[in-house]
């Protein structure tokens, strides 16, 4: 699949940063927020198979990020998200030095303790 | 979601056009199996469903229009982004929390769009010598102030319909 990737100016060449790096960075700090599942309920799987809920956006060097998650039933959900933008920003600016724009999530359900039993 | 319905909107609507012009433009007498039908028969026969169509193309286009509010209503700015929390959502942990409060009870949820802020409409069977006024306090309490605690969204009013009873089991 062929995806844009954004060019960075190094001191002895380009980077190019694939689309689906940046994703995958989303999704594996997604797998580290407590609370936070997939939208099918099952855990953010760390493959790239986690990428799918991850729309990734390049717009002048700069990064805009689009997911889908669910959360666990008992959460506060306002709070786990804040929490899941502020670890995408900080994971995708400290491995990319792309500037992070926005991290849009929508919350597509609730994961209750008993499908996860 | 949205695309079938814009879909069945598109079809009713188109079904509608073609009644109404077949109302509008219909031969002086159509035969149905060898029976002559009189003209204004069939002119009142067609109309009848394109108002019927149009009727179905009105009611998808308001519903569309309030599941639009509604998302709108539940697209919160953040200091990093949008939170979305879809009205699927919403009516899960209501739903959830209604589970664990009233265990015994079927219920159904429906939310509503207000200016700014959210209603919910509950339709439930009563439990066996329950109170109403008892029981809606109860469950008007929970749900304004455990599921704006938990979405962040302002709960304007929770109404409760109780249509029917449920007996315990014995």
């Amino acid at each position: 699949m062929a995806r844009a990737e954004e060019l960075q100016e190094g001191e002895v060449g380009r980077i190019n940063i694939a689309k689906d790096v940046i994703a995958t960075i989303a999704a594996l700090a997604a797998c580290e927020i407590p609370g936070v599942f997939a939208p099918t309920g099952e855990a953010f799987s760390r493959g790239p198979a986690a990428r799918r809920y991850v729309d990734t956006e390049l717009l002048g060097g700069r990064v805009r990020l689009a997911l889908k998650i669910a959360v666990e039933y008992g959460r506060v959900v306002p709070e786990v998200v804040q929490d899941l933008q502020e670890k995408i920003k900080t994971e995708v600016e400290r491995m990319t030095a792309l500037p992070v724009e926005t991290v849009d999530v929508e919350v597509t359900r609730v994961v209750f303790a008993k499908e996860r039993a | 979601m949205s695309f079938v319905l814009w879909v069945e909107a598109i079809l009713l609507l188109a079904a509608a056009v073609l009644a109404g012009l077949g109302a509008a433009w219909i031969p002086p007498t159509v035969t149905v199996k060898a029976t002559s039908l009189p003209e204004l028969i069939v002119r009142i026969v067609l109309a009848g469903f394109a108002v019927a169509f149009f009727g179905g193309f009105s009611a998808c286009l308001v519903l569309w229009l309030q599941r639009r509010g509604l998302s709108e209503l539940l697209r919160q700015p953040g200091p990093r982004g949008l939170i979305f929390i879809t009205p699927h959502t919403v009516s899960q942990l209501a739903a959830g929390l209604l589970a664990q409060e009233f265990a015994e009870t079927p219920f159904r949820i429906y939310l509503q769009p207000q200016k700014d802020s959210l209603s919910l409409r509950v339709f439930l069977r009563l439990p066996e010598e329950a109170s109403i006024p008892d029981l809606a306090e109860r469950l008007q309490e929970l749900l304004t102030t455990e599921l704006s605690r938990r979405t962040g969204l302002k709960i304007q009013e929770v109404q409760v319909v109780v249509h029917g009873t449920v007996r315990a089991p014995r």
